[in-house]
């Protein structure tokens, strides 16, 4: 059996790769797209086209979702199977996801419920995996402690990702905004902001932002939803992270590995931006609390660094989501916090009981191991795929 | 043990009361409408008056807190047992919450909490009660031979209501609640308007959780107070309790329009009300009801009772909600953290999530008459048996 896989360069192809290769399932790689970020969607289709006449696939794969793929697929009546690791994927808003050989897999059961009616055969909503063989390749490999730390983080700051910019919108808009984003800071597992923002505001803050995202044609167009997740969502996010890593870093010492400025939180170690193959899991494995702040965007689902910090034998403390105990059990495979106040004396705790963190870090690993690997994921997938 | 039983015009008393015979407590009583809780000198002469001319007196008892009697007590060394059901308290002089003669049972967790860890001792929690035997047929009927007897009004209401006007399929009784945001909005820039807005349509969008609290910094309240000692001359400001509770009645009062609003199409709705809505045109809006008198009957004959609670009170299990249990009446009631932990929602009650799960419920509870019953028999059994006067009153005295 053969697969045709079209990558982009997400962390997690190798991973779906070796999967795949487990269940004898062969895989042709198409690599144009990770070198080149702004393909057309003619060069796209003309590279598809020789690669499906060239030889017979069982089904086209990608992480996230590509349109142009799915639409080619559709064509030559081969299956399309995806897998949605981020949040937004603007590409999910294409009128492209009704196609019936699509087989959307999404991580977040938020997206789920927007998406699945447009496509109700075809879309599932499926947690994501972690490859514990991987991670242990490269921590046996390494047992320098050069990535020891009490308190770490990987990823950005979101400052830069922030592209919301109310400066020439009316005083009330500014206010209103602000009022929900302070109280969406205090809620964990429930993002409400698409409820308490209406078509007109949100057409209107997009209409004082020049150079804002705009749909496509053929794409479903949902401002509010643009405006609420990708704008704001990313707005409450870095302002989230300010405030957490600001609060922590006056008390532990506190690392992070991201490719933001960190300049105005100057207790705050800066190590710069972590390979992900190669160091995370070093880091994930030799500290003492990791830390999880999934990105508001991602409304309900667990983020991939949850199952890696797992999968690495890490110890991990993350903000409560409303999927987390469906998926795992807090205080036995890991712990969660419901506010900033919460998360540091959580943080005190367990730096005060290595044991016990020990204890957590070990039943997670196990855990993960046996019911979250991308082995295990992808035959969910393809038995859902094809039932 | 002697009780002086302080009486004013509020709940519960007569429960109270009635659980106080029952167990053979020795008590008398000490009736007096305040004209203001925090200074009224002409009620400290009697209060004194009637301490000295009683000395035998050991314990005072009230509902809700004096801080006048917590005073008088304190200097006599008399303790004060109070069940409070005000949440937030309405008074300013909160310097007699830390009298060492208090014993103070908060119907509601948090507000407790609350308290507890401002460093004041002798604070509690405490459910409220209701008493199903008041609000029966016969003990309505005693109630009106009792006041007929004094040659007092049988209904302390301008109107009486016919019999037959208290059938309907959803009923409410209480304030729609014309809150001070509008006014306290007009002297605010427009920022801080639109902020205002934002945070109080975030907490109208969450329930069961409760965000005005930490939302209501001293910065925000700075800011917001710039604004109105500008406008007053430096003679008006709010504190956060004000904002807050402007805040939580606005909140309270959308959500009841907004309900009643939408329910005024689809079934036959009476509102019991001091207040009137022009939106409500369609609503049967009937004015007050006498608490002891008409309330239970408008229980009892509506299909569905509904609570909206005053959303400052954060945890606890309001009195309506027991009164329209009490009476047998089938409640449909937003969610409150307590309810939890003595109801079961769908087999004693109902709980709605937001307004459209409200609609819905409602539609299909009109639809299931045996279910309904069913139901408000349930929420009964476990308001005699759970919150019955005589457990709460044998608690609060420690007997």
């Amino acid at each position: 059996m053969k697969i045709l896989f079209y990558r982009y360069g997400s962390i997690c192809e190798e991973d779906v790769i070796e999967a795949f290769k487990e269940y004898g399932i062969d895989t042709n790689e198409i690599l144009e797209e990770v070198y080149n970020k702004h393909l057309l969607p003619g060069d796209c289709v003309r590279i598809l086209n020789s690669a499906l006449n060239k030889e017979n696939y069982s089904f086209v794969f990608s992480i996230n979702f590509f349109p142009t793929v799915s639409d080619v697929c559709n064509i030559y009546h081969i299956p399309y199977l995806c897998l949605i690791v981020d949040s937004p994927v603007l590409e999910l808003y294409s009128e492209s996801i009704r196609n019936s050989y699509n087989r959307i897999f999404l991580f977040d059961k938020a997206l789920y419920n927007e998406f699945h009616p447009y496509n109700p055969d075809c879309i599932f909503h499926i947690p994501l995996a972690t490859n514990v063989r991987r991670w242990n390749r490269v921590i046996e490999a390494d047992t320098s402690d050069r990535f020891s730390s009490e308190v770490s983080f990987v990823g950005s700051l979101y400052t830069e990702k922030s592209p919301l910019n109310l400066d020439n919108a009316p005083d009330y808009i500014k206010g209103y905004v602000d009022g929900l984003i302070e109280a969406q800071l205090k809620i964990y597992g429930y993002y409400f902001i698409d409820n308490l923002l209406t078509e007109e505001l949100s057409n209107e803050i997009l209409n004082q932002m020049p150079g804002h995202y705009v749909f496509p044609d053929k794409y479903r167009i949902d401002n509010r939803g643009l405006v609420s997740q990708l704008y704001i969502g990313s707005k409450i996010s870095a302002e989230e992270r300010l405030r957490v890593f600001h609060r922590l870093s006056q008390k532990y010492d506190v690392d992070i590995y991201t490719g933001s400025d960190t300049t105005s939180l100057p207790k705050l170690h800066n190590r710069g931006l972590a390979k992900t193959h190669t160091e995370m899991p070093l880091i994930f494995n030799h500290t003492k609390v990791n830390l999880n702040i999934t990105s508001k965007p991602i409304r309900s689902g667990i983020p991939l660094r949850v199952f890696d910090v797992l999968g690495c034998s890490g110890f991990l403390i993350t903000n409560y989501q409303s999927e987390l105990p469906e998926l795992f059990s807090i205080g036995e495979h890991l712990e969660a916090y419901e506010s900033i106040e919460d998360l540091d004396n959580k943080i005190q705790f367990y730096l005060e009981h290595p044991e016990l963190r020990k204890e957590i870090a070990r039943n997670g690993y196990e855990y993960v191991k046996s019911n979250h690997t991308y082995t295990v994921r992808i035959g969910q997938m393809i038995s859902l795929a094809f039932k | 043990m002697h009780i002086l039983f302080f009486q004013w015009n509020a709940f519960m008393q007569k429960g109270i009361e009635t659980a106080f015979n029952r167990l053979n407590i020795s008590y008398e009583k000490f009736f007096y409408i305040f004209s203001d809780w925090d200074y009224d000198d002409k009620f400290c002469k009697l209060f004194n008056d009637k301490l000295n001319s009683s000395p035998d007196i050991d314990v005072v008892f009230s509902v809700n807190f004096s801080p006048l009697i917590s005073d008088i007590c304190n200097a006599r060394g008399i303790i004060y047992i109070s069940w409070i059901y005000d949440a937030p308290l309405h008074i300013r002089k909160t310097v007699s919450l830390m009298n060492s003669v208090n014993r103070m049972y908060f119907f509601d967790r948090i507000q407790a909490e609350h308290y507890q860890k401002q460093g004041i001792l002798n604070v509690h929690h405490m459910p409220l009660a209701s008493d199903t035997y008041i609000f029966s047929d016969e003990g309505i009927n005693e109630t009106i031979n009792n006041r007929l007897s004094k040659k007092e009004p049988v209904f302390f209401n301008p109107t009486s209501i016919a019999d037959n006007d208290y059938h309907c399929d959803v009923s409410f009784i209480g304030k729609l609640y014309k809150s001070d945001y509008a006014y306290l909005c007009t002297p605010l820039n427009q920022y801080y308007r639109g902020y205002l807005e934002g945070i109080l349509n975030a907490q109208q969008n969450i329930y069961g959780a409760y965000l005005l609290d930490e939302l209501l910094t001293d910065t925000l309240l700075e800011e917001l107070n710039s604004f109105y000692l500008k406008a007053s001359k430096g003679t008006f400001s709010v504190t956060k309790e004000e904002l807050e509770f402007a805040l939580a009645c606005e909140i309270t009062s959308r959500e009841r329009v907004t309900a009643l609003a939408l329910l005024q199409n689809r079934c036959h709705v009476n509102l019991y009300s001091g207040d009137k809505d022009e939106r409500l045109t369609h609503i049967n809006q009937l004015g007050y009801v006498d608490y002891y008198t008409q309330m239970p009957k408008v229980f009892r004959n509506s299909k569905i009772n509904l609570n909206i609670s005053l959303k400052i009170i954060q945890s606890g299990i309001p009195l309506r909600i027991l009164d329209i249990l009490a009476s047998g009446g089938f409640l449909i009631t937003n969610y409150q953290p307590e309810l939890l932990e003595y109801f079961e929602p769908g087999i004693d009650l109902i709980i709605y999530e937001d307004i459209p799960d409200l609609i819905l419920k409602v539609q299909y509870y009109l639809a299931n008459d045996d279910e309904r019953n069913i139901i408000a028999q349930n929420g009964y059994n476990k308001v005699s048996s759970l919150f019955n006067f005589d457990d709460k009153v044998r608690q609060l005295l420690s007997i």
